[in-house]
């Protein structure tokens, strides 16, 4: 059984009459890479700030190392590593100064050495000696990632990590993560409003919405080929329909969207489904596919944009 | 026994009526009139309504007719005339009238009390009073009335420390009417500041000056740069 | 403890290389320099236009424009000034931190919220010794240099007390003394307010707005106003005045400090309950 290094217990913040995270449950084990999701305004961002004693919670219990955040904050702290939002430094400084204060901060006097070290990993060798004001928005989150690890923390908490990213930044970002996890035996909890991000390396993950959990689970069986969203857009709709009607796809039938029919099939299933409208005459603009849950979270984030 | 008694005592009073008020005053002047310069030890006091000034030491110097300076390290405040000028005012028996005007105790002495009015308009010395000391040819206490300065009251005392074979005092208490000083106000003057110390109290509307002079040093010839050479 | 010191050798850090930390060093050396300047070139005349009604009644002997008299002149122009040269930082402390969204990073830091806010009283308090120090050294140095050593005239609304030189330099260190307390409740004061907001320019006008309040206040001889002033710390902060007081009323600057230091620990605890226990969303 792997040793459980997060733990919240029936966490609950209100501000008022809003409830921003309501009787949250949540488990990190260690060594793991933890995808914490949901849309903008779900409460990601307020639970993590929760477990880094930057709010207070309403109600529930926080625990880190198997020690209650409330009691032992010092100590758990020392071994937490995070950047919550954008990072921001202090932008009059050289970045090689901003990341000794914090490291100074976090009880570690790295040598010159060190910081050497941290800014060749983050990709801002010969930059170190910059003032952070000159930096990119790419950059500084890469002087964030550093500032996160110079003291050699056991638990990384990442909020967005990539954004401002670049594509091949956001590459070296997966990588440095999993070589975190794999290499150096890190607990990583990564949040996200992009699930895409998340499933190529976490191994769990947790949505929340509105504050509570709505789906927690391990990737490899939330995201499986065995449960497919497969949308088919027929150039006749009526035709189809009348296809389906009264055949085994009709129990896989969801519905109509926007002139798409939508299927709830295993991956395995596709060129079945694409041969039965072939046979039937009904001609298609295009199939496409997506797993339940990615469509869940996609429709999630899009009622949440509308809603902001 | 009455008799040589009753005789001396006349003998004196006609003696004393005997001598006029300018001859009187004549044989101050000779006195001093042997002091050409001198200098001294001062230490002076100041009790000035409105006005919070500590006691300072400095050195007095003085040369004929009526050069006469103070110098000290620090501030001081000091009457506008000049102390000798009444004495210097005197010098010349034609230019004033002086008429006997009574007797007062002075201490332990009977001092004659002579008023003196300036001949002719141009004298800044409107009025003066001089209690003499007619043993000692002395003067006990002098009050002058100034065009220029108003009332001064000039009390002399001949102590220990005193040069009276020269007439000089070793205590001289300037009384000044203070009855038009007004405290001056300048933009940085303090705000909100309701002491409720007040500066030393004495007579209202005047203030009291006393120098205390020691160690004289008489006709010594001191040069005149004394007197106009800056204090460093 | 040795978390403290690092953490007051990092705050100290942050001041110092702050360019807005140096606009008050700035502004004290132009308005003093400038003063000094003025003096030098027409002080005498100016002082002359003072002193005509004293010498009327009293030949006045003695240097009375000397050095100890500019630096007076100088202490007290700087009464409104010297709080927002303070304020400027120390209104920045916490706020300014909050603004730039660098207080997410320390506050997750294992060093807890109180010593954070410790460390950084401490030195914005250092930040005040040093421009008092440097106020010292060109209001009082500078001037016994250019124009020299003498008894010092001071003023009152009911008089005035003049000072012998000799006696005049240890009231002047006193008067830093008390003038560095009372900085230290603007300071304070400016401190609490940064606890409270996300933007450093609140701080600093508020400070201010009830600098320039309080002492409106102290300078209206109206019988309500008279009952609300003892409790104004403003009417305490000017009483370094009466160090050049003779006698020295002992018991009114002790009261006075007295209060200063009730307003900087009222204004700190207020500070320390609510840093601590406030949420950080920003």
């Amino acid at each position: 059984m792997p040793e459980t290094i997060v733990e919240l217990k029936n966490l609950t913040k209100r501000y008022g009459s809003l409830t921003a995270v309501d009787d949250l449950h949540l488990t990190v084990s260690k060594g793991e890479i933890v995808g914490f999701l949901g849309p903008n305004g779900a409460g990601k961002s307020t639970t993590l700030r929760m477990m880094l004693t930057l709010i207070k919670p309403s109600s529930g219990e926080i625990r880190i190392f198997g020690k209650d955040i409330a009691k032992e904050r010092s100590a758990i702290l020392r071994n937490i590593g995070c950047i919550i939002e954008k990072p921001d430094f202090y932008l009059y400084l050289s970045a090689r100064k901003n990341l000794e204060i914090f490291a100074r901060m976090s009880g570690v006097n790295p040598d010159a050495k060190k910081l050497d070290e941290m800014f060749d990993l983050v990709g801002l060798k010969g930059r170190d000696r910059d003032q952070v004001r000159t930096y990119s928005h790419g950059m500084k989150q890469r002087l964030g990632i550093a500032q996160t690890l110079i003291h050699d923390p056991e638990l990384i908490i990442l909020d967005e990590p990539t954004t401002g990213l670049d594509p091949q930044g956001i590459i070296d970002l997966r990588y440095l993560i999993l070589r975190l996890k794999n290499e150096f035996g890190k607990t990583v909890i990564l949040s996200s409003h992009i699930l895409n991000e998340v499933q190529l390396i976490a191994d769990s993950m947790t949505i929340i919405n509105k504050g509570k959990a709505i789906v927690q689970g391990k990737v490899s069986e939330l995201l499986s080929n065995e449960d497919l969203i497969v949308t088919a857009e027929p150039v006749d709709a009526a035709l189809a329909m009348s296809a389906i009607d009264a055949t085994e796809w009709k129990t896989a039938f969801k519905g109509i969207e926007e002139g798409k029919l939508i299927f709830n099939i295993a991956k395995q299933r596709i060129p079945e489904l694409n041969d039965f409208f072939a046979k039937h005459e009904v001609a298609l603009y295009g199939m496409e596919y997506r797993r339940t849950l990615e469509d869940y979270f996609l429709k999630l984030t899009q009622h949440a944009w509308k809603a902001s | 026994m009455k008799t040589p008694i009753i005789t001396a005592l006349l003998a004196i009073s006609i003696s004393a009526s005997a001598q006029s008020p300018k001859q009187i005053l004549a044989q101050v002047n000779e006195k001093f009139g042997k002091v050409n310069d001198y200098s001294a030890n001062i230490h002076l006091q100041f009790d000035l309504p409105s006005i919070h000034l500590d006691p300072i030491d400095g050195k007095v110097f003085f040369k004929k007719p009526a050069k006469f300076r103070i110098k000290t390290k620090g501030i001081v405040f000091l009457p506008k005339q000049n102390p000798y000028y009444s004495l210097s005012a005197l010098a010349d028996t034609n230019s004033y009238t002086a008429v006997y005007t009574g007797e007062e105790k002075i201490g332990t002495v009977n001092a004659v009390i002579l008023q003196v009015l300036p001949n002719g308009g141009e004298n800044d010395l409107i009025l003066g009073k001089f209690w003499i000391d007619k043993v000692n040819r002395v003067v006990l206490r002098s009050q002058l009335t100034t065009k220029s300065s108003g009332t001064i009251l000039l009390d002399n005392s001949y102590g220990a420390n005193s040069m009276i074979a020269y007439a000089l005092p070793d205590q001289m208490t300037v009384t000044v009417d203070m009855a038009k000083f007004k405290v001056p106000k300048m933009i940085s003057a303090d705000i909100n500041n309701k002491s409720t110390h007040t500066a030393n109290e004495s007579k209202k509307g005047t203030g009291v000056i006393k120098l205390s002079y020691s160690a004289y040093s008489i006709n010594k010839k001191l040069p005149d740069s004394v007197f106009t050479e800056e204090v460093k | 403890m040795e978390s403290l010191l690092t953490l007051v050798q990092l705050e100290l850090y942050k001041i110092v290389t702050k360019p807005r930390s140096f606009i008050g060093f700035a502004a004290i050396t132009a308005i003093v320099l400038l003063v000094q300047f003025a003096l030098y070139i027409d002080g005498k005349t100016y002082w002359e236009f003072v002193t005509q009604s004293l010498e009327q009644t009293f030949t006045i002997n003695g240097t009375i424009f000397n050095g100890n008299l500019v630096c007076f002149i100088i202490l007290q122009m700087l009464l409104v000034q010297m709080p927002l040269m303070i304020a400027l930082v120390t209104g920045d402390l916490i706020s300014g931190e909050s603004a730039t969204g660098t207080i997410r990073l320390i506050a997750t830091k294992p060093v807890s919220r109180a010593q954070i806010l410790l460390a950084k009283y401490i030195a914005g308090a250092i930040y005040t010794v040093l421009i008092i120090l440097w106020l010292g050294l060109i209001a009082y140095g500078l001037s016994l240099l250019i124009f020299g050593h003498g008894d010092l005239i001071v003023l009152k609304s009911d008089g005035m007390v003049i000072l012998r030189d000799a006696d005049v330099a240890w009231r002047f260190v006193a008067a830093f003394f008390v003038a560095f307390l009372s900085l230290m409740v603007v300071g304070t004061f400016s401190l609490m307010l940064s606890c409270f907001t996300d933007n450093s320019i609140g701080p600093i006008i508020i400070t201010m707005a009830v600098i320039i309040l309080f002492t409106i206040i102290g300078t209206f001889d109206i019988p309500i106003f008279d009952r609300i002033k003892p409790f104004l710390f403003t009417t305490h902060m000017i009483v370094w005045r009466n160090i050049f007081d003779n006698p020295i009323p002992k018991e009114q600057i002790l009261q006075s400090v007295i209060i200063l230091i009730l307003h900087i620990a009222g204004f700190l605890g207020i500070s320390f309950y609510h840093f601590t226990r406030k949420d950080i969303q920003n």
